[in-house]
């Protein structure tokens, strides 16, 4: 239940509006002139998620659809992220939403249709006819949309658009509105997947990796193509077996000529966050990790260890008999490399 | 000593007499007895910043507790009803960032504003941020972030913020607020509140050997991070150490020893670094790469002074394979 919903005035009739007030139970509601007057003005403590969450509605302003940075994605194509809706239900404790908006407040944006547009306009260039659109950056992609009930806007654009390529992030099992929708080629529902153990650890309030397996094998039967997500994962005296584990798991609900690709990237803080990740969860097991502060001020694993633990995840899902050409690294420190 | 702040002498009156409180010599907004003292800090919180630092710099101070009347912001909040206060905001033509957080199980959140609230829409742009809207308590929540001193904080609700404050004459009601919050703070679990300051209580580390200040700020800091027991951990390390080394020596493979629990991983790493860079190192060569493993640069330093000196250092650089020492950064090893 949310504390109070805040609604700009502008979106009061907005049919997407009202399909989410009709679906949430709130405290109070309130109308507002714009979300930026009242979200993140002040700093609200992360974990008030767990008793106080606000809900805002309104408009996304500013670039509703931005480039994604290198290595972002799979593939040569461009990839663009559109950004649907700030901060998550849930509580992962490496989350970098923890350090990023310094409110927990969940913002939904409404203007859908105008999201689109953007896209519309991004593909009529020749080089983003192949383009990759993300939703899940800033949030879960799923988790809500059984609320906001936005998805068959996406799916209409992405058939009508066959060349590009939407992907849908995730770590929730919410996938009712996805069964309803008639899946597309080039439709990537993409799934965060760690071991069970990590998954008890550090994704908190988030669904077993046993539910998501079990969501994954319904959206292939409902003809999805899938991806996976093994980021981040973080280290522990067990990791390999554990991750050995999971792909045999994977593998038995996955086939390969269903995956889309799959990433692995290995856990990393910028200061800021980590500092948060401290402070908000001063006894979870990830400050007992072996972290150095980086070239690039970032808090991860030293560069061979970093390496070491990629290739050995990616050596697991190459004995589960997925192919090489669809497992990328996240390698964000391309410059390190550098002769 | 435990600091209650209030605002004004009307709120205090119950505290100062129940108490015992006697003034101050010279300083008429601070009242004291063996192990209370009382802080009348004024309106606003410009008065805050200015007398709470003097007093939290001249006397020791534990823990500070802020009492006051304070105005609803919703609906749901009860009159005459004390609430603990969870997080302060600050308004001043704007909200400001910076909050403050209490540790308390409460729900309900203030605002402090540098003026009073006497209509509905000042109160409007307050609600999104608050339930309740005081005059100091950001600025003294400020104050003790800067000195560490651990605050709470409990707010009486007097009125509804807003048109119907201008009606409001606190000093009519002055008493009768006084005496509820005396009755309140009588009922505070004082001890449940008495945080000590965390250097206070952590225990120290007793090692059989010594170590320099950094080695124990090292060794402590990878102690932390291990769940084990840490008599335990230093049992097992002195039986696989050497006696005959100096304590010097002795804390460093302790350190190594508490690293390689943490992550065997890296000594694996250094090993095949180590045994890759040997025919470099046998040659008189220093060698230097990163230890943290963050660059992958190598630097050599290497004394020449004779046609030898070349010959043995072309002779070490062609037995050093350097895709191997590639392919240890790439983390293409067995583990």
């Amino acid at each position: 239940m949310f504390k109070t919903v805040f609604i700009e005035h502008r979106v009061k009739e907005s049919i997407h509006t009202k399909n989410i007030l009709k679906n949430i139970k709130y405290r109070e509601l309130e109308y507002i002139e714009n979300i930026e007057d009242i979200w993140g003005r002040v700093k609200k403590p992360y974990l008030q998620k767990r008793e106080t969450l606000n809900l805002f509605i309104g408009n996304k302003k500013g670039a509703l659809v931005k480039e994604a940075p290198m290595a972002y994605g799979h593939g040569k194509e461009k990839h663009f992220y559109y950004i649907h809706a700030y901060n998550c239900i849930y509580e992962c404790k490496y989350c970098y939403l923890q350090g990023y908006f310094n409110t927990p407040d969940l913002v939904l944006f409404v203007n859908h249709e105008n999201i689109i547009n953007e896209m519309t306009e991004l593909v009529k260039s020749p080089e983003n006819k192949n383009a990759w659109f993300h939703a899940g950056e800033y949030s879960d992609s799923l988790n809500l949309s059984h609320i906001t009930q936005e998805l068959n806007l996406y799916f209409d654009f992405f058939r009508n658009h066959p060349d590009a390529k939407l992907e849908l992030r995730t770590k929730s099992v919410n996938i009712k509105e996805l069964l309803n929708l008639k899946p597309s080629p080039n439709i990537f529902v993409s799934f965060t997947l760690s071991t069970e153990n990590g998954a008890k650890s550090f994704d908190y309030k988030c669904p077993q990796v046993k539910a998501r397996l079990n969501a994954i094998k319904k959206l292939i039967d409902h003809g999805y193509m899938i991806g996976i997500h093994f980021d981040p994962i973080i280290y522990h005296d067990n990791f390999e077996h554990e991750y050995d584990l999971l792909l045999q798991e994977l593998a038995k609900v996955l086939p390969d000529d269903r995956l889309g690709y799959i990433s692995i990237g290995v856990v990393r803080f910028t200061k800021d966050v980590y500092r948060e990740v401290e402070k908000n969860y001063p006894d979870s097991s990830i400050h007992k990790q072996d972290f150095i502060k980086s070239f690039d001020g970032k808090v991860r694993y030293n560069y061979p260890m970093r390496m070491w633990i990629m290739n050995k995840v990616k050596e697991s899902c190459l004995s589960s008999g997925y192919s090489n050409e669809k497992i990328y690294l996240c390698m964000e420190e391309e410059d390190n490399l550098s002769e | 000593m435990l600091l209650i702040t209030m605002a004004h002498r009307g709120e205090a009156q119950e505290f100062i007499k129940q108490l015992s409180l006697k003034p101050e010599k010279n300083n008429t907004f601070i009242f004291k007895n063996d192990s209370v003292m009382l802080l009348l800090t004024g309106e606003g919180p410009y008065e805050v910043f200015t007398k709470l630092p003097y007093v939290i710099g001249k006397y020791e101070v534990d823990n500070i507790i802020n009492l006051g009347i304070a105005g609803s912001l919703n609906k749901d909040l009860e009159i005459n009803k004390i609430y603990p206060i969870r997080t302060s905001y600050s308004y001043s033509n704007k909200p400001r960032f910076e909050s403050f957080t209490t540790k308390t199980n409460s729900l309900i959140d203030c605002i402090t504003t540098d003026e009073r609230v006497l209509s509905d829409s000042y109160a409007s742009q307050l609600k999104p941020f608050a339930q309740i809207v005081d005059r100091e308590l950001w600025a003294i929540a400020k104050v003790a972030k800067q000195f560490d001193v651990p605050l709470h904080a409990y707010k009486l609700i007097s009125d509804i913020a807003g048109d119907t404050t201008q009606c409001f004459d606190l000093k009519q009601r002055a008493k009768e607020f006084s005496n509820l919050m005396f009755d309140f703070y009588k009922n505070i679990n004082y001890q449940d509140h008495n945080y000590t300051r965390d250097e206070e209580i952590q225990d120290k580390i007793q090692l059989p050997f010594h170590a320099s200040f950094t080695q124990y700020k090292r060794i402590e800091k990878l102690l932390a991070k291990l769940d084990s027991n840490q008599e335990l951990l230093i049992t097992e390390f002195s039986n696989v150490n050497s006696n005959e080394l100096n304590d010097k020596n002795k804390a460093n493979n302790f350190i190594s020893f508490l690293e390689n629990k943490i992550n065997p991983i890296n000594k694996i790493i250094d090993e095949h670094f180590q045994k890759e860079l040997e025919a470099l190192k046998s040659c008189g060569a220093k060698v230097i790469y990163d230890k943290k493993l963050d660059s992958k640069k190598i630097t050599l330093h290497f004394e020449i002074n004779s046609e030898k000196n070349i010959e043995k250092l072309i002779q070490a650089l062609s037995k050093t394979n350097y895709s191997n020492i590639q392919n240890i950064w790439e983390g293409k090893i067995n583990v």
